[in-house]
């Protein structure tokens, strides 16, 4: 052990010792059992004295936290301090489980109050909204405000890298960096725009390929795209420049050697434009010799089949492929198989994934990609939605050209800065169109100048404007069309539309009801689906389900569809309350999910058929609430097993706002112990046990690995379960929270995290501001938190109340010129 | 100016439409941007193939040293390129701490990352495009095959971009890498549609205009506000004028037309299988080279730490959970299947090199290829004795055909060897938080 401690853990391990002693002999402390009231000191310096400064004290530095040093008579000395104090009163965490004494819950009332009493009021007398910096549009802001300004629907994340991600969320300003990579990518992706939005005049024809992925056995109907009565596949939205000839080729998923799956049989692959058929192809069942054996081991070819036979198994999708006319603009093209199976009850458990399925060619034949190519022969730029958007006139004699083009760029670049266009940008967007006029005519004029728009500094950043020569410090209110800006960016991740940006530029938006009444607008709008996506699935973690990695050995009933089920239910369940505008405490409680047929039968739901999500009540509690979710269990887990640490920390992340700090550098991570020493299988609370004896990493995993044990319930893959498969145990979800409250199992614990929804509240406006604002919040914010929640409580702490309370709120509605 | 060759027409009667069409066989377009000149005067350029997660050590490192020294079972796709090939060992990423993140971090900067202030330093592939960076149209390009949201969340407090990528532009600027074959071809050769070379050129003459008038923007709002948001559009500024630099460079070159001869066409995205994409990548690279729109390519083939599913191998975990075997004979078998598979694309792409012509010799001789990675046995996360290969740069007087053991050199040292090769000063490299000691001996004889 001495050698794998770094010389600072040691110092750490010193301390906590010293702590046990100062504990252990029971010197520091009365005997009485409630605060001396008698003593000179006040009652809050009493409370810290008897509580809290045996660690956090001078001389042991606990956390960074001198108590013993601090004037708590003066809060204005050091708000920051206590506003983390308060974090930890709030939610009974200290002092800590196995502390010697507590306060009682008048005590803890007494000093949270006082403390919340003081730095409120000093927050009111020194307002302090922040400084957003500069923020540049991320990929989500950038294909939206695309959509919205060209009518163009097309994917523009492969045309961007991800975004930096900070405090949870990739909207984050400071993060947003731009680097020469990043900028030839938005060069770029503002001439392809441009060209597609315009229609070009030619194109050579050019390749999209689509896969499917393999995770996915295609053995039921996969989407609602996709035609009744068939299975596996893929629906594609696909966007077709120009009218034309279009060329779609199928290829058929192989076996790790090159032989398409489910051969020895006939499949029937039917090709759909819009829903409309377009062929239907025979595959397989044909016979041009003796077929091998199903599995294609060629390091034990006994017999691998007659030579023709096999040509037919490599290429027998060869000639699939189909043209067709297209016009302009954005088609569904379905390619699936006819399923002409017998109707079977259930989902097939993908037991094949134990097999040696790399090396296995029988089964279902399933669909690998399918390439679309064009245009070819005649074609014509169409007439595309982007197009009625954007040519608004038509030149028809040489003079009206330059009308016409002014026109035309005025509009788009007055939505595209979200402000008017200055005298000056507007000239020099006319000499870009001169420029592409005189090369190739009047929409390469257009074109050229749209390119400047996209990828300029006006579109791709949010300025916020500053008052002239204002004093360092300065607190200004936001002009309309600013906040018009942080309004629409916060509720669809996009631009302002037409009447959100008019409203502003008459100065009518901060009109008593105006607001309101556009903000319940907005989150009506299709439009906001966008912050249910961004922000829940930042937030809930959803993207993650995209990327977890079960392990197959020991999670067999894991594959693609239950992925995407796990993903579907945490959306659509957080969609449904936002619209409904449920209490955001529901996410705690709600006894009702949505599932389709894989996850019911996941979660040992009867009676759900086929493939569409409903909602419906769960008759147990331990699924009820954001804690019986698979997708959010399954993230906050290893790929082979659940991970209590994991899932403790995100609760205290989360949920409760209280992120555990990194271990220290360096401290050892052991591996988890399985067995103890006589061989004898461990369950997880025991090796959570040993894993804890390393005293540096006991203080805090004593916080987070309750919670997660909590859950033990549930498996890596959000399973229920009563015993341990392997172990032949029970499951044993006892414990100690970090507040001192003893729970049995998961319903009690559930109980008793419901002590600390004013936590929850909390932590879901935090999340809500530091989204909305897209900056690190600060010691300055918590008082107007509170005040969000505290107007919100009559609401029931409805979505749509804290939402506009952060809407309304000093730090979104005003900014401060730098110190 | 570019000089496309036109596109390869391919006639395929279609089934279903009962009519012949023709098909480009995805275009074949290569601008030809093919410099003159005999060995010597050749351009020399850099690459460095990462290599993920470590290798069973010994399935790789010979037993003996010298110039007869047996190859390994995983290094037995590469025999054809013996001659060219320099085994090293004994070399270890010492400032490397932790586990993938740490040593991945290290590994070309030769510096530990420090975790309050999320800071590590410029690495080496960033030294060279900074100083010989500005004779090409791209300084330099950071390519691999891991989409970025596959590192996930931070490992030992270092977050996730620690494991997805080994290029640091500054010591706080981790630069992402480009993973979609088409969008780096694209890059390259400019999303084209026309093979008309006038058109080409107004094409470039646009995006000139266009990069013109956004740095008249970008000025103006500099002027608008306050000092603390203007580093923001500072950076912007100055990638505008990175491109705007890039074109007048490819503007220069143009007087060399020429056409370029070669069977790799514009990709129609990622494929599936990581050896079709690991191979285009690869492909990518080579035509960056032979068209000199870059001398400086690092290419990771996976994130340090990757868990990628090589199904197709017969794997059913994934290759960093394989990696902790913990003795299992079953998974270490997997892991090897793993290595000798990356040594096969490599032994492709380095055949490749050797059979493309540049000027007299081949464009491997004009080119050093450094592939390696930043732990040797990744179940215990050893980052010492980390497994590298070298390969090419005769026109520099490397001399392969050895197994080289070294005594717990620094591979920073070999970073300054590779830096020496390419003229390129080793100043900002080394600063006084390097693990570098000195210019590796012994590479050339």
């Amino acid at each position: 052990m001495e050698s794998l401690l770094s010389g600072a853990a040691k110092t750490y391990i010193a301390k906590i010792l010293v702590l046990f002693l100062l504990t252990g002999s029971g010197l520091v402390y009365a005997q009485t059992s409630t605060i001396d009231a008698s003593s000179e000191a006040s009652y809050h310096r009493s409370f810290l004295n008897r509580y809290c400064i045996a660690c956090h004290n001078e001389t042991l530095n606990t956390a960074n936290l001198m108590l013993d040093r601090a004037n708590v008579d003066d809060v204005s000395q050091d708000p920051q301090l206590w506003e983390k104090v308060i974090i930890k009163l709030a939610l009974r965490a200290m002092p800590q489980v196995g502390f010697p004494i507590r306060p009682t819950e008048t005590e803890y009332q007494q000093m949270l109050g006082y403390l919340k009493s003081e730095l409120d009021t000093l927050a009111k007398n020194k307002v302090d909204p922040g400084r957003p910096t500069i923020h540049r549009l991320n990929r989500t802001e950038y294909a939206n405000a695309i959509r919205d300004l060209l009518s163009l629907e097309i994917d523009t994340t492969s045309m961007l890298p991800p975004d930096n991600v900070a405090e949870g969320f990739d909207n984050i300003a400071e993060v947003l960096a731009v680097s020469p990579l990043l900028m030839e990518q938005y060069v770029l992706a503002a001439s392809k725009i441009s060209r597609l939005a315009v229609g070009p005049s030619s194109m050579l024809p050019s390749s999209e390929i689509y896969t499917v992925s393999e995770e996915y056995l295609q053995e039921q109907r996969m989407n609602e795209d996709l035609p009744f009565g068939s299975r596996g596949g893929i629906a594609v939205n696909h966007y077709f420049p120009m009218d034309g000839e279009y060329n779609i080729r199928i290829k058929l998923a192989r076996n790790g050697e090159g032989y398409i799956r489910g051969m020895r049989r006939e499949n029937w692959v039917d090709v759909r434009l819009d829903h409309e058929r377009l062929d239907v192809f025979k595959v397989g069942g044909e016979f041009y010799g003796k077929t091998g054996p199903l599995f294609t081991h060629s390091q034990n070819p006994d017999f691998a089949g007659d030579a023709d036979q096999i040509g037919y198994e490599f290429s027998a999708d060869k000639d699939m492929e189909i043209s067709f006319p297209v016009s302009a603009g954005n088609h569904l093209v379905a390619v699936t198989f006819m399923d002409d199976r017998a109707k079977k009850t259930g989902h097939l458990t993908p037991d094949l994934m134990l097999l040696d399925f790399a090396n296995y060619k029988g089964g279902e034949a399933m669909l690998d990609s399918v390439v679309i190519t064009g245009p070819f022969g005649e074609t014509s730029p169409g007439m595309t939605p982007s197009r009625e958007r954007i040519f608004t006139c038509r030149p028809d004699t040489g003079t009206n050209q330059e009308m016409c083009a002014r026109s035309i760029l005025s509009n788009l670049a007055h939505r595209a800065f979200r402000r008017p266009v200055q005298d000056v940008e507007l000239e020099n967007l006319m000499d870009l169109y001169r420029k592409g006029e005189k090369d190739a005519g009047f929409e390469n004029g257009i074109e050229l100048a749209m390119q400047r728009i996209l990828a300029g500094p006006e579109f791709l950043f949010r300025i916020e404007k500053e008052p002239a020569n204002a004093k360092p410090g300065t607190v200004y209110p936001l002009t309309d069309l600013d906040l018009a800006s942080r309004l629409s960016f916060f509720l669809w991740s996009s631009i302002p539309d037409a009447e959100l940006l008019s409203l502003a530029e008459k100065g009518e938006l901060r009109k008593p009801g105006i607001l309101e009444a556009q903000v319940n607008r907005m989150l009506a709008d299709p439009k906001a689906d966008t912050f249910i996506r961004s922000f829940g699935e930042q937030w809930l973690a959803l993207r993650k389900i995209d990327l977890a990695a079960p392990q197959k050995a020991v999670f067999p009933a894991f594959d693609g569809s239950l992925r995407a089920a796990m993903k579907k239910e945490l959306a659509t369940w957080f969609d449904y309350m936002v619209h409904e505008d449920k209490s955001v405490l529901d996410m705690l409680t709600a006894d009702y999910t949505f599932v389709n047929q894989r996850l019911a039968e996941h979660y040992g739901i009867e009676g759900i058929y086929g493939d569409n999500f409903r909602k419906v009540t769960l008759d147990t509690p331990a699924r009820a609430g954001l804690l019986g979710k698979a997708g959010l269990l399954m993230v906050t887990s290893f790929n082979s097993r659940t991970s209590p640490v994991v899932r403790g920390k995100w609760v205290l992340e989360n949920m409760l706002d209280m992120a555990p700090p990194p271990p220290p550098a360096d401290a050892f991570q052991p591996e988890l112990q399985i067995q103890n020493d006589e061989g004898k299988a461990l369950t997880m609370k025991e090796a959570m046990e040993v894993h804890r004896q390393n005293p540096v990493c006991a203080n805090c995993h004593k916080m987070m690995e309750p919670i997660g044990l909590a859950l033990e319930n549930f498996d890596g893959i959000g399973t229920y379960r009563d015993h341990y498969e392997d172990a032949n145990t029970s499951v044993d979800s006892s414990g100690i929270l970090f507040d001192n409250a003893e729970f049995r199992d998961t319903n009690e614990f559930k109980d008793r995290l419901l002590k600390h929804s004013d936590r929850f509240v909390h932590t879901i406006v935090t999340k809500l501001m530091t989204y909305a604002l897209g900056r690190k919040l600060e010691y300055f914010d918590q008082p107007v938190i509170r005040d969000i929640i505290s107007k919100s409580e009559s609401d029931n702490y409805t979505w749509s109340s804290l939402i506009l309370g952060v809407i309304e709120s000093t730090p979104f509605q005003y900014r401060r010129t730098p110190l | 100016m570019m000089i496309f060759k036109k596109a390869i027409q391919r006639r395929s009667f279609l089934k279903g439409a009962g009519a012949a069409v023709a098909l480009p066989f995805l275009d074949a377009m290569v601008p030809a941007l093919a410099a003159t000149g005999g060995a010597g005067q050749r351009p020399f350029r850099i690459a460095y193939v990462y290599l993920p997660t470590g290798r069973i050590m010994d399935h790789w490192i010979p037993a003996t040293t010298g110039s007869d020294y047996k190859l390994t079972p995983t290094l037995a796709p590469l025999a054809e390129h013996r001659k060219e090939m320099l085994v090293l060992s004994g070399l270890d990423v010492k400032a490397g701490k932790g586990s993938h993140s740490g040593p991945c971090a290290s590994y070309m900067t030769g510096i530990t990352p420090s975790k309050e202030n999320n800071t590590v330093g410029i690495s080496v592939d960033q030294v060279i495009a900074k100083q010989i960076g500005k004779e090409t149209t791209l300084a330099s390009m950071e390519l691999g095959v891991d989409p970025p949201e596959w590192a996930g969340g931070a490992v030992d407090g270092l977050a996730g971009y620690y494991t997805s990528t080994i290029s640091w532009m500054t010591e706080s600027t981790p630069l992402p890498r480009q993973v979609n074959p088409r969008s780096v071809f694209e890059r390259l050769f400019g999303d084209t549609d026309s093979l008309d070379p006038e058109a080409l050129r107004r094409r470039m003459e646009s995006k000139s205009s266009v990069l013109d008038s956004v740095s008249k923007g970008v000025k103006r709002l500099m002027t608008s506000v306050g000092e603390n948001d203007r580093h923001k559009l500072q950076e912007y500024f100055d990638a505008v004028r990175d491109i705007e630099r890039g074109i007048e460079v490819t503007e220069a070159k143009s007087l060399n037309e020429g056409f370029i001869d070669t069977d790799i066409t514009r990709p129609a995205g990622i494929p599936v299988l990581f050896e079709d994409h690991a191979n285009l990548m690869f492909d990518m690279m080579l035509l960056a080279y032979q068209t000199d729109m870059t001398r400086m390519i690092s290419f990771m083939l996976g994130h340090e730490g990757s868990d990628r599913n090589y199904l197709e191998l017969g794997a059913k975990d994934g290759h960093h959970s394989l990696t902790h075997h913990k003795g299992r004979q079953e998974a270490i078998d997997l892991v090897k299947k793993i290595e000798l598979h990356q040594s096969e694309l490599l032994a492709r792409f380095i055949s490749k090199m050797k059979a493309t012509q540049d000027g007299e010799t081949s464009l491997l001789d004009n080119t050093i290829i450094i592939a390696g990675g930043a732990h040797s046995d990744s179940n215990l996360h050893l980052h010492t004795d980390v497994p590298t290969l070298v390969f090419g740069a005769s026109s520099k007087n490397l001399k392969g055909g050895r197994h080289i053991r070294y005594d717990g050199d620094p591979v920073s040292n070999l970073h300054l060897a590779v830096m020496e090769m390419a003229k390129v000063s080793s100043e900002e490299y080394l600063s006084e938080k390097t693990d570098a000691t000195g210019v590796l001996k012994g590479l050339i004889a």
